[in-house]
């Protein structure tokens, strides 16, 4: 008999009792659906906790700033300056030939000085400053993801766009604009130098008028203003063009003004942080919080996995109680396939794929059910968190480990529950089976 | 398998004036005794059966309830293994067989008849016979052989029904057909007719002839029938465990 003839032959036999085979995959598929449901509601949450803390960028970014470590760097997730240090190529080749580093991606301030909407000088005031002095933020915007921004409104400029601009809500408050008036408006903005003239130290601007593409939180640098890299490097040659221009000016003493590191996992942020601290930079980063709180989310993610755990446990014993009770109405055709020559692997096969189908269908839509579940879970918390005009949460992304592992481990359950009746059937004597006739 | 001494069935060319090309399995018990169990007694089933069925005959089984007709049945049809005395079907010594060795006997040897017919009802009557078909026929051959089959019982035009839509008589010989998927030397046929009406009967018991007839194999029927019993060549009587002379 072979495996295809034993599958069909399992699948008629759910046939023969339609509702005993419905409910017990609708047993199966409240557990799975359970634990699906759980599992992804739990793991959005997770995520969302941990991105939080992150603002937005991987757990496993370290932020290096362009200053000499205080001793005390090695022991803290703050950040502990002893002094200017500069940050030039060589530290971004040495940084991104050490082990365990993913990803370094460099980071380049500028002060600027920003001139909202209106322009010109017939321009109406509006209730913000007109002009104030603040710092833009220059990086790699493909690396976006990696990065610890999150947009809130619009889009980041494109990699290498020299006039687009994400904005921070500290722009908002400072021109007076909202997250919606300030979409898709320009921004002027004069990118300093000083220069020596015959009255003495000057400045001058290079201007540029950009448009604001989107609003974003970011912990990059410290800037109401986000830009692609390339964008920050000519507001820097612009700069070193001119004179230092003391303490309201300081010509840039550093190429770049601090790295973005991503390490391979979690586990390696600390290595990484010891050895950027080893270089002499101080470096700051969540490990002890991520760490701390990714403890307390273990725990939780433990005790729904056991509540899971039970539900799936209780259709495992339906799985067996519904294979019992066909065992003991099938004596009889059990004994003929035995006495027409059928092994006991045979009669165990039929039974394990009966158990196997049950769970795969139980699996299948279960999963389905879950994820529908965590769905309509996040679009209710999302409409709570908007009426508290709090941030919403993503759920509902599909996890494909998570649907193979739920399908999988169901089937594999059902199976397991259906061990001790198959082989109850296998063992049935052939003549008994007959004799029960 | 574990083959014991010379074949104790020899050819004999022609049976019953046909031509046929193998010949079934002789049935040799010498001082089989059988027991079991009942709840602290033991009950004896069968006692010291000495029993020759040549290869190719044809021998009905009588006695009352309880003789222990369909135990002997169950240990010449290896579906359990008699506790003392020689057993020997063919050149399979049965008390030698592991529990594999025996499935394998019952499914190139012998061909089982019930009297509750013992078809799936979830099957239909081609579907039966090439279930029975799937533990010893490949695969690209089973449905010309439940076809041929079906042809050979007069079933043809009922292959798709079920048993249920089949009449007694019908189920039976789809039954038969079934028994005759891995061409048995030896059909065991355990009351055959006890669920059917006397027309039935004699159709069925026809078909079993012809096929006992036409294969050369061994027939041994199990009944209460008197009117079955006469029609084989040989007779023997249980009674209480005990084979009468």
């Amino acid at each position: 008999m072979t495996w295809l003839d034993s599958l069909t032959l399992a699948s008629r036999s759910l046939r023969r009792r339609p509702g005993r085979a419905l409910l017990t995959i609708l047993a199966v598929t409240l557990g799975s659906t359970l634990l699906v449901a759980l599992a992804s509601v739990a793991t959005s949450a997770g995520s969302r906790i941990v991105s939080k803390l992150t603002n937005g960028g991987p757990a496993t970014a370290i932020k290096v700033s362009a200053s000499k470590a205080d001793s005390d760097q090695a022991y803290t997730d703050d950040l502990r300056v002893a002094g200017p240090k500069a940050i030039n190529d060589a530290t971004l080749s040495a940084v991104r030939q050490s082990p365990h580093v993913a990803t370094v991606i460099p980071v380049i301030t500028s002060r600027i000085l920003a001139v909202p909407p209106p322009f010109g000088s017939t321009a109406t005031a509006t209730s913000g400053q007109p002009a104030f002095g603040d710092t833009m933020v220059g990086v790699d915007l493909s690396q976006v993801r990696n990065l610890p921004i999150t947009v809130l409104a619009g889009r980041v400029p494109h990699p290498g766009a020299l006039n687009e601009v994400a904005i921070t809500e500290s722009y908002l408050d400072r021109s007076g604009m909202s997250v919606q008036s300030a979409l898709g408006t320009q921004v002027e903005i004069a990118e300093p130098q000083a220069y020596q003239s015959q009255n003495g130290l000057q400045f001058r601007g290079r201007w540029v008028r950009a448009e604001v593409v989107g609003v974003v939180s970011q912990q990059v640098g410290s800037g109401a203003f986000l830009v692609s890299i390339q964008q920050a490097q000519l507001a820097q040659t612009w700069a070193q063009g001119g004179v230092d221009g003391g303490d309201v000016f300081p010509l840039p003493a550093s190429k770049y003004t601090g790295l973005i590191v991503v390490a391979s996992s979690l586990d390696d942020v600390h290595g990484v942080r010891q050895m950027i601290t080893s270089l002499g930079y101080a470096n700051t980063a969540p490990e002890h919080l991520v760490a701390s709180v990714l403890r307390y989310l273990r725990v939780v993610d433990i005790v729904l996995a056991g509540i899971g755990a039970i539900a799936l446990g209780i259709a495992g014993l339906g799985v067996a109680n519904a294979l019992v009770a066909a065992v003991r109405e099938r004596r009889r055709e059990i004994g003929v396939l035995k006495a027409i020559g059928a092994r006991d692997r045979d009669i165990l096969r039929w039974f394990l794929l009966e158990a196997f189908t049950v769970g795969l269908a139980g699996g299948v839509i279960g999963t389905l059910a879950g994820l529908l579940i965590a769905l309509w879970v996040g679009v209710s918390v999302n409409s709570y968190l908007s009426e508290q005009g709090l941030q919403s949460i993503q759920f509902g992304d599909v996890s494909w480990p998570l649907i193979a592992a739920a399908i999988l481990g169901t089937s594999l359950l059902a199976i397991v529950a259906g061990v001790v009746p198959a082989l109850q059937a296998a063992r049935l004597s052939p003549k008994e089976a007959v004799a029960a006739a | 398998m574990r083959l014991i001494g010379p074949r104790l069935a020899q050819p004999r060319g022609v049976a019953h004036g046909h031509t046929v090309t193998r010949l079934g399995s002789a049935i040799h018990l010498r001082g089989v005794n059988h027991w079991y169990r009942s709840g602290r007694s033991q009950v004896e089933a069968l006692h010291d059966i000495d029993l020759e069925i040549p290869a190719g005959g044809y021998v009905a089984l009588t006695g009352p309830s309880g003789a222990g007709k369909s135990t002997l049945l169950s240990l010449i049809g290896g579906l359990e293994r008699p506790q003392s005395g020689t057993l020997i079907v063919g050149h399979h010594n049965l008390r030698d067989l592991r529990v594999d060795e025996l499935a394998a006997y019952r499914r190139t040897t012998i061909g089982f008849i019930f009297q509750h017919f013992g078809l799936l009802d979830l099957l239909s009557a081609r579907e039966n016979i090439e279930l029975a078909a799937s533990l010893s026929v490949p695969s690209a051959r089973r449905r010309p052989q439940a076809h041929d089959l079906l042809e050979d019982v007069g079933l043809l035009d009922r292959a798709e029904h079920r048993p249920g839509q089949l009449s007694g008589g019908e189920r039976q010989r789809v039954a038969i057909a079934r028994a005759l998927v891995n061409d048995p030397s030896l059909i065991l046929a355990d009351e055959p007719t006890g669920n059917l009406d006397a027309d039935s009967a004699m159709r069925v018991l026809d078909l079993l002839e012809r096929v006992h007839v036409e294969r050369g194999c061994t027939l041994l029927v199990v009944t209460h029938n008197e009117a079955v019993a006469e029609r084989a060549e040989g007779r023997y009587r249980l009674n209480a465990g005990r084979l009468l002379p």
